[in-house]
């Protein structure tokens, strides 16, 4: 009886409740998931690929029924077990560097002010293509005598993966961020003040932050495997996934298993962060209740030495110079700014060379792109030169295959996926203030409208987890079968910019619910502003403008990055198609089998041409966002 | 009387004899009682004679013994003759030691029986030998010999061979030191070559030599066993025992066999061979041992070839992958086989003989009895079973020559099949096709099926358990024709998966020799290893496949000849052949033009027709003409999409920019829509939405009929139609018509030129090249002849795994 009593007892208990509530629902929305991705593939293979033969419900099942075998009618088990277990030690140790080297980075920033020039350089580095990486280090990594690597495959791959693709810039910062967060917390300055350590206070609360900023990029990883894999020859999932689109006849079953994969890793880490989350946080879990309002009760020092100790505390202590001065309030661009940068360089020496190093960086960017816009080609691009011609006077980066010349070739990249690209952001752009849902749920009068904010929040959160879950190259593949002529760029890259608009949305949200609770918006509405006011300077202009920002700046990277892999795998269209990412792949793939031929001619700068513009347009742009983010405050409010 | 004759005398009466009791005389009870008599010399009558030791039995069931305590017989130890008249008077005694001896008399009508003392006397010494008391037994013999030598005439040499056996094998026995044990041994071997059938000796010789080869094995000095057994078995060939312990030596071997055959699937090739050396000391008799220790004695060799897809079946049905077509010529035979220069015809030794019938449509093939992989012969209803599983169309497979051709099979014997055909100008062609086994096969295999994955074939190699990597592996078949001379000499050939065709990876791993065999390098790859004679060979295979540009004809501006004759001048095909196939004349390549949808080595070809040169002027002067002409100018409006199947191919991306190039520079307006195979398959050959598209006309049967290319039926035309490029012409028709319902070898050739030059003048399409197929070796693969040279690999011009079981990797120089 008393063990059946405990029981009872037991399941009372919030925090178990809690945690059986979380697993279930977890679960089941993975299960859900899997399923939403497998019908999905089904009606899509249906449709597209089958013209709708024998009836919808008949095909689905007929696909879903054979999905556990291959198209050589073995069960897919097999093969897809001897890919993943290839690839999974190379996601293990992605997702390993990742979060060791943006905490060790992420620290480096939060604690060291002068190491803010840093983030330079580390953005410098992460902002180049993971499969650039890889071909960087290939001569580390292999021995170029016997041509057996030197150290793990897939601790090269996993290193290029976790370091490439702005992977570690991203979750670094957002480690720094969010540890500058914690150590803003009152109770944490307290402590200080009390001269207590707070280190492990603050550091395992901002590691949530980490593992759910990786969870995000598990799509990235898994897309950016494809690519590593091809160049350095593993037969893993990438190739698995590859060739189940590409080979005849294709295997969307082996797509389906991908997806899925795709979906349960991408879960099972956001579980983790979550679970994470709420262990480290217990007010997710447990509402504030009355008695966690109350003080502690008084407990009187132990000792004189701690009585004297804590007096000596109390007392109001000289806090850092950087926050005595109050920056400037909002305010209209052209009379804010100037404030605001000279308040950013008080605030730290060291950001003086973080402001050269990206004005070099801009400087050298807006120059490239004025000799890019007077090289313009009209039309398509000439053939001026022999292949694979050396630089020359009037060849500054030499000619490719067909002997056109690159800067030219760059140029009419420029000019050719610059509209699709705006547009794709464009795109990504109005998914955000779907973004604005939970809030509107929480301010809006009326059952009606408030119904209909928590459904679209609800359909929104799911598509985002769908569309974020499933491997991004996967989705461009798909539709890379579908699209023809006209206007493939565009259909091209507004799907890249569907797939990373969840990316900005979630930021988006993030930002906004934080502020969603705030007491001043309850406050604001009382006192009548309206709600559209409140939606257009409070939360638009003062909060998710510089995250939209930085946010698009990370998709146009993204969408340049994965053009680039698909210019590398073969998708790809020489003398039609110039944007940077294609030209980067397919310059990778021309050097790494040209390359080094005896009595062979060839330009390597079909690579590193591509290479210096999507790298030097990347490093730029972000570093463009941060500034502009803090000139609008974001960053000067966020200083610890 | 000699002390041994005491002693010998004393054993038996003293100690044999009252141990025996009355089983002792047992052996004789079926004499009749008699007595021995001898004539009285003074009187003439016979007079009961007595020997010592004799036992009387008496009517009233009494025995006797003589009593050899008598005084009076010590006098006369050999015979003792007592008689008073009709009575016989002797002294007895009784057994044991409360009676005393007395001198009893009776008629000789009470003795019921008589035992004589020989009898126990040999029984003795038999039971002596029984219980190997050697030396007493000797005396025992030895006193019978001397006592009784008439008596019984065989009974003495009998025991006296007897004890020689008992003694041999008292020696041999396990537990006697080496020295006797050998002295045994020699002493059984002189007796069985004196007589293997001396009374016991087979019994003898067997357990002993037995019992040393059992010893022998659970020491496992498996020579010193299998000497022993061939001892046995040279003197006694039949012998049950001896056979049944052969049969177990040769199971024994063969499970080491199968243990190496399991080892070296998972790649542990050492232990594998090991495991073969043992098996051959234990029984080097059966010929699958034979063979495996053959094998083990060679080093063992894997051979690595390069793979660019995976093999999803292995059975030649449904075997469409290039991957799964070679697979096949490695794992099975087929009755007929093309010889090395691809255009005459060999019979594989899988068959005895092949004779065209008279008529020419009827053939008898017998096969030779050479085994599939399982051990099963193959006989005339595989060939007959295959056959019929060829003619199923629902095979990936499916060649339709094989039901067009192929009319009647009928099995006149177990080894031995007719075939009746229609009219065929190459009739050895139908034969070409691999031999599966029926009872395997009852219906079609397919893909993911037991048979798909692990098929029984008779070829050298048979699939193996996939690498640790995934990779194929074909293991030698231990049941393979040639078993016996250890071939195939290669150990396994494994398919490694190269993720990227003809790009660089394949080429650095086989300079770093990690792979000896690649296909398709790039052309520039090539050159690379043309550049290396001393290491690499490579060589061409001629492609029986040309490359075209076909118009879609459902596009109304294609419908003008002009303007497809426009085109086919505009392109200057030997440019682009040579600047980015033939990579700017770097290296030696046998691609060629072509002016027709055959390949210039085929009959099919008209040599006479030459290939087209390219005249842009004249090109742009036509499109210029049509453009300005109102009737057709608006026909110019939509850019022409020209696709092309891709999956990251530069030679071909760059030769299509060239081809754009060369058609915009004539007035045509072109978007290049590069597409993977999947999609090039499904929008080009099922959908037919292009206006031009760079295709593949492979030809995979010996007539080089291109008819469904151009099948004027709503379903060749309709949606998945073969008829892609939508053109029909009923004088193509006719000419089609006419090459269907021709026989004859020559005139068939004649109606296919026929065809070539009317696609030709009416610009049916713009023909551009052959791309021959190219692969690269090592020097160090080496072909082996029969008589232990090296030679060049065995490979013709269309086969590459051709005569594998010959191959051999030759050591790496230093």
């Amino acid at each position: 009886m008393n063990f059946v009593r405990g029981l009872r007892r037991r399941a009372r208990d919030p925090r178990l409740r809690w945690w059986v509530g979380f697993a279930i629902a977890e679960v089941l929305r993975t299960i859900a998931l899997v399923a939403a991705t497998a019908i999905a593939v089904a009606v899509l293979v249906h449709f597209f690929f089958e013209e709708g033969r024998g009836g919808l419900i008949a095909g689905v099942t007929r696909f879903l029924e054979s999905a556990w075998l291959n198209r050589h009618g073995v069960p897919l088990a097999g093969p897809f077990g001897q890919a993943l277990a290839r690839t999974a030690p190379m996601l293990a140790a992605a997702f390993a560097i990742t979060v060791t080297l943006s905490v060790a980075a992420g620290t480096l920033f939060a604690r060291v002010p002068l190491a803010d020039p840093l983030r330079f350089a580390l953005l410098a580095v992460s902002a180049i293509p993971s499969f650039m990486l890889a071909y960087l280090f290939h001569g580390f990594v292999y021995s170029a005598t016997t041509g057996e690597p030197h150290v793990p495959i897939w601790l090269a791959a996993g290193a290029a993966l976790a370091i490439g693709d702005l992977n570690w810039y991203v979750v670094a910062g957002a480690f720094a961020e969010s540890l500058a967060r914690e150590s803003a917390r009152p109770h944490v300055r307290l402590l200080r003040a009390l001269g207590r350590n707070v280190w492990l206070d603050a550091w395992p609360r901002s590691m949530v932050t980490v593992i759910e900023a990786t969870a995000a990029r598990v799509p990235h990883l898994l897309g950016g495997t494809i690519a590593i894999e091809m160049l350095w020859n593993i037969d893993g999932l990438g190739n698995l996934a590859w060739d189940a689109v590409v080979n005849t006849p294709p295997d969307y079953h082996a797509v389906l298993w991908v997806c899925g994969l795709g979906i349960i890793v991408s879960r099972g880490v956001q579980i983790l962060a979550a679970a994470a989350r709420a262990m480290l946080l217990p007010e997710t879990i447990l509402p504030s209740s009355p008695e966690e309002d109350e003080p502690p009760p008084y407990v009187a020092p132990s000792s004189a030495i701690e009585q004297a100790r804590l007096e000596q505390h109390t007392t109001p202590t000289q806090l850092p110079e950087f926050t005595t001065e109050i920056p400037p309030p909002p305010g209209r661009p052209w009379k804010t700014w100037p404030g605001r940068l000279r308040y950013y360089l008080r605030l730290n020496p060291a950001h003086a060379v973080t402001l050269s190093l990206a004005l070099c960086c801009w400087a050298a960017t807006l120059c490239g792109l004025i000799i890019l816009l007077t090289r313009m080609p009209s039309g398509s691009v000439p053939t001026v030169a022999p292949q694979y011609a050396p630089p020359a006077a009037n060849l500054w980066l030499g000619a490719d295959a067909n002997g056109g010349d690159v800067v030219v070739q760059l140029a009419a990249g420029l000019k050719q996926q610059a509209p699709p690209l705006g547009v794709s952001l464009l795109f990504s752009l109005v998914i955000a203030p779907f973004a604005a849902a939970p809030i509107v749920v929480r301010l809006a009068r009326g059952k009606f409208a408030r119904l209909i904010a928590r459904g679209t929040a609800l359909l929104a959160d799911g598509a985002t987890e769908l569309i974020e879950s499933i491997p991004k190259l996967i989705i461009v593949l798909a539709c890379v079968t579908l699209f023809g002529p006209p206007y493939y760029i565009f259909k091209l890259y507004l799907v890249m910019g569907l797939i990373h608009a969840p990316q900005l949305y979630r930021a988006v949200r993030d930002e906004l619910s934080a502020v969603g609770g705030g007491v001043f918006l309850e406050g604001m509405l009382t006192i009548g502003v309206p709600l559209r006011r409140i939606a257009r300077e409070n939360l638009l202009r003062n909060h998710a403008r510089h995250i939209i920002w930085i946010q698009a700046v990370l998709l146009t990277a993204s969408i340049v990055q994965l053009d680039a892999v698909l210019g590398f795998v073969g998708v790809r269209n020489r003398g039609e198609i110039f944007t940077w990412g294609s030209m980067l792949g397919m310059g990778l793939h021309e050097v790494s089998d040209y390359a080094g031929v005896p009595n062979f001619v060839f330009n390597p700068f079909v690579l590193w041409g591509p290479l210096t513009a999507v790298w030097l347009v990347t490093v730029a742009a972000f570093t463009a966002a941060e500034f502009t983010a803090m000139l609008a405050g974001g960053r000067l409010r966020r200083a610890p | 009387m000699t002390t041994y004759a005491r002693l010998a005398r004393a054993v038996v009466m003293f100690v044999a004899v009252p141990a025996l009791g009355p089983t002792f005389v047992s052996a004789q009870e079926a004499d009749p009682p008699l007595l021995r008599s001898e004539r009285d010399q003074k009187t003439g009558k016979p007079v009961p004679v007595f020997y010592k030791y004799d036992k009387l039995i008496l009517e009233s069931g009494k025995t006797y013994y003589i009593d050899t305590r008598r005084p009076q017989d010590l006098g006369r130890p050999d015979v003792l003759t007592k008689f008073k008249g009709d009575r016989i008077l002797f002294h007895v005694f009784e057994r044991g030691p409360q009676n005393p001896s007395k001198l009893t008399k009776f008629v000789p009508d009470e003795i019921k029986r008589i035992v004589y003392w020989e009898d126990m006397i040999v029984n003795e010494a038999q039971r002596l030998l029984d219980r190997r008391h050697i030396e007493s037994a000797a005396l025992v013999i030895a006193k019978l010999r001397a006592d009784a030598p008439e008596w019984r005439i065989d009974a003495v040499p009998k025991l006296e061979a007897q004890w020689e056996v008992a003694r041999a094998a008292a020696k041999a026995d396990k537990g006697q030191a080496p020295d006797v044990r050998e002295e045994g041994l020699e002493l059984l071997a002189a007796l069985a070559a004196r007589d293997r059938y001396l009374p016991g000796l087979e019994e003898t010789f067997v357990s002993v030599h037995l019992d040393l080869a059992e010893a022998a094995l659970k020491t496992k000095t498996y020579r010193t066993a299998r000497d022993h057994l061939d001892t046995i078995l040279e003197n006694y060939q039949k012998n049950d025992r001896a056979l049944k312990f052969l049969a177990r030596l040769r199971g024994l071997a063969l499970e080491h066999v199968d243990l190496g055959q399991k080892l070296e699937e998972q790649g542990n090739h050492p232990a594998a061979s090991a495991e073969r050396l043992l098996a051959y000391s234990i029984y080097p008799g059966d010929d699958r041992v034979r063979n495996a220790y053959l094998r083990s004695q060679t080093k063992y060799q894997v051979l690595r070839v390069a793979a660019y897809e995976k093999a999803g079946t292995f059975e030649p049905f449904n075997a469409v992958l290039p991957l799964e077509k070679q697979l096949v010529a490695l794992l099975f035979d087929s009755p007929i086989e093309p010889d090395e220069s691809g255009r005459a015809f060999i019979e594989n030794p899988i068959l005895k003989r092949y004779e065209p019938l008279p008529g020419g449509t009827s053939h008898l093939l017998q096969m030779s009895g050479v085994t599939f992989s399982d051990g099963a012969v193959i006989s005339a209803r595989d060939v007959a079973h295959t056959l019929k599983l060829l003619q199923d169309t629902s095979a990936e497979n499916y060649c339709g020559d094989y039901a067009r051709y192929v009319q009647n099979v009928r099995v006149k014997d177990a080894n031995t099949v007719q075939v009746d055909t229609a009219p065929h100008p190459r009739p050895e062609t139908l034969f070409t096709f691999p031999v599966v086994p029926a009872a395997a096969t009852p219906t079609l295999p397919k893909r993911g099926g037991a048979f798909s994955l692990e098929p029984i074939g008779s070829g050298p190699f048979r699939v193996g358990k996939a690498s640790p990597t995934g990779d194929v592996r074909l293991v030698a078949n231990p049941r393979f024709r040639e078993a016996d001379k250890a071939k195939p000499i290669l150990g396994e050939v494994q398919f490694q998966f190269v993720v990227r065709k003809g790009a660089g990876q394949a080429v650095d791993q086989l300079e770093r020799d990690q792979l000896h065999i690649i296909a398709d390098p790039s052309p520039i790859q090539l050159v690379r290893l043309q550049q290396a004679p001393s290491r690499f060979r490579t060589r061409p295979f001629l492609s029986n496949s040309v490359w075209i540009l076909a118009f879609n004809f459902r596009n109304k501006l294609f419908e003008n000849a002009q303007v497809r004759r426009a085109a086919t001048l505009a392109i200057d095909r030997e440019v682009i052949l040579k600047q980015y196939f033939g990579l700017q004349g770097q290296g030696r390549f046998t691609h060629r033009l072509v002016s027709g949808p055959f390949p210039p080595q085929s009959n099919a070809y008209d040599l006479s027709l030459p290939e087209r040169k390219a005249d842009p002027a004249a090109a742009k002067l036509i499109i210029d003409g049509l453009k300005n002409d109102p009737a057709t100018s608006s026909l110019f409006d939509k850019p022409l999409r020209l696709k092309y199947a891709t999956k990251g191919d530069l030679v071909l991306e760059q030769a299509l920019v060239q081809i754009k190039k060369d058609l915009e520079a004539a007035g045509f307006a072109i978007t290049l829509e590069p597409k993977l195979p999947n999609d090039f398959v499904r929008e080009v050959n099922a959908d037919h939405d292009f206006d031009l598209a760079y295709c593949e006309v492979a030809h995979n049967n010996v007539l080089y009929n291109i008819e469904s290319l151009f099948d004027p039926t709503p379903e060749g035309l309709g949606q998945g139609g073969s008829n892609y490029s939508g053109y029909r012409d009923p004088s193509l028709q006719q000419l089609f018509v006419a090459l269907r319902r021709e026989h004859v070898g020559d005139k068939i050739w004649k109606i296919q030129q026929q065809v070539h030059g009317y696609l030709y003048t009416q610009h049916v399409m713009i023909p551009l090249w052959r791309l021959d197929r190219y692969v690269a070796y090592t020097t160090r693969l080496k072909g082996k002849a029969d008589d232990g040279r090296m030679i060049e690999l065995p490979i013709s011009n269309t086969t590459l795994f051709r005569r594998a079981e010959t191959w051999t990797l030759e050591a790496p120089k230093l």
